[in-house]
């Protein structure tokens, strides 16, 4: 399956549900598989990678996602996309950790053109 | 002929979001299509022996194939509570699967 692409949309935030561990489960596993994969991070989702969390009984979702776009799932210019309007609706434009860029829904069209599969995790 | 994966995040006592895609995947079956059902986080209680999980067994004898996360089971100690025919893959098998169906729903 190598040189696939996937485009991973998100739209929920951290610590509600388990959907940012599925998310981060699935691009582990892609890394695997030789998958390329690109996170376009919507709506409440663009708090993911929010930065400084500070969680008390839960990993820091920022830390984790934030290690999985540095590494590099896909060594192209971009990894992960944070929803421009989402991230100034919420005041975190400037905080979003390294390897995330700021972009919009232009972005996400241009990935689900070139992806082989593009999923919403909502 | 399409092959439909659907896949189920939420339980059924919340809201009414199992029946939908239980709903949709008996209509693609009866339209001729190939429908499968993956369970992950809190979608695999849908399949405890329960009202809901008779449903879910039904379907399955109509021919849609029951997938359950194995991190999704074994976190909710799920192992021997679930219903018959359930098939348990890890997360790579759901990779596979969202890169090889024609049409990849989540719910």
């Amino acid at each position: 399956m190598t040189g696939k692409q996937l485009t991973i949309v998100s739209i929920n935030g951290p610590y509600r549900d388990e959907g940012v561990f599925t998310m981060i489960r699935l691009a582990h596993a892609a890394k695997e598989k030789g998958i390329n994969v690109n996170f376009f991070n919507y709506l409440d989702a663009t708090l993911i990678a929010h930065k400084e969390q500070a969680p008390k009984e839960f990993p820091p979702i920022e830390t984790i996602f934030g290690t999985i776009v540095k590494k590099g799932i896909k060594k192209p210019k971009a990894d992960a996309i944070a929803c421009i309007k989402c991230t100034d609706a919420r005041g975190v434009t400037k905080q979003q950790t390294e390897g995330v860029i700021i972009g919009g829904l232009y972005d996400l069209g241009e990935w689900t053109g070139e992806s082989d599969k593009t999923i919403l995790i909502g | 002929m399409t092959n439909l994966l659907l896949v189920l995040s939420k339980d059924p006592y919340t809201t009414e979001t199992p029946d939908l895609v239980l709903d949709i995947g008996m209509n693609a079956k009866e339209k001729g299509n190939d429908v499968s059902l993956y369970l992950i986080e809190d979608g695999i209680t849908a399949a405890r022996k329960s009202e809901f999980g008779n449903k879910l067994a039904a379907a399955e004898k109509k021919g849609i194939r029951i997938f359950a996360d194995d991190k999704a089971v074994l976190s909710r100690s799920l192992t021997d509570k679930l219903i018959g025919g359930v098939e348990i893959k890890e997360i790579g098998t759901l990779l596979d699967y969202i890169m090889e169906y024609d049409r990849v729903v989540w719910f």
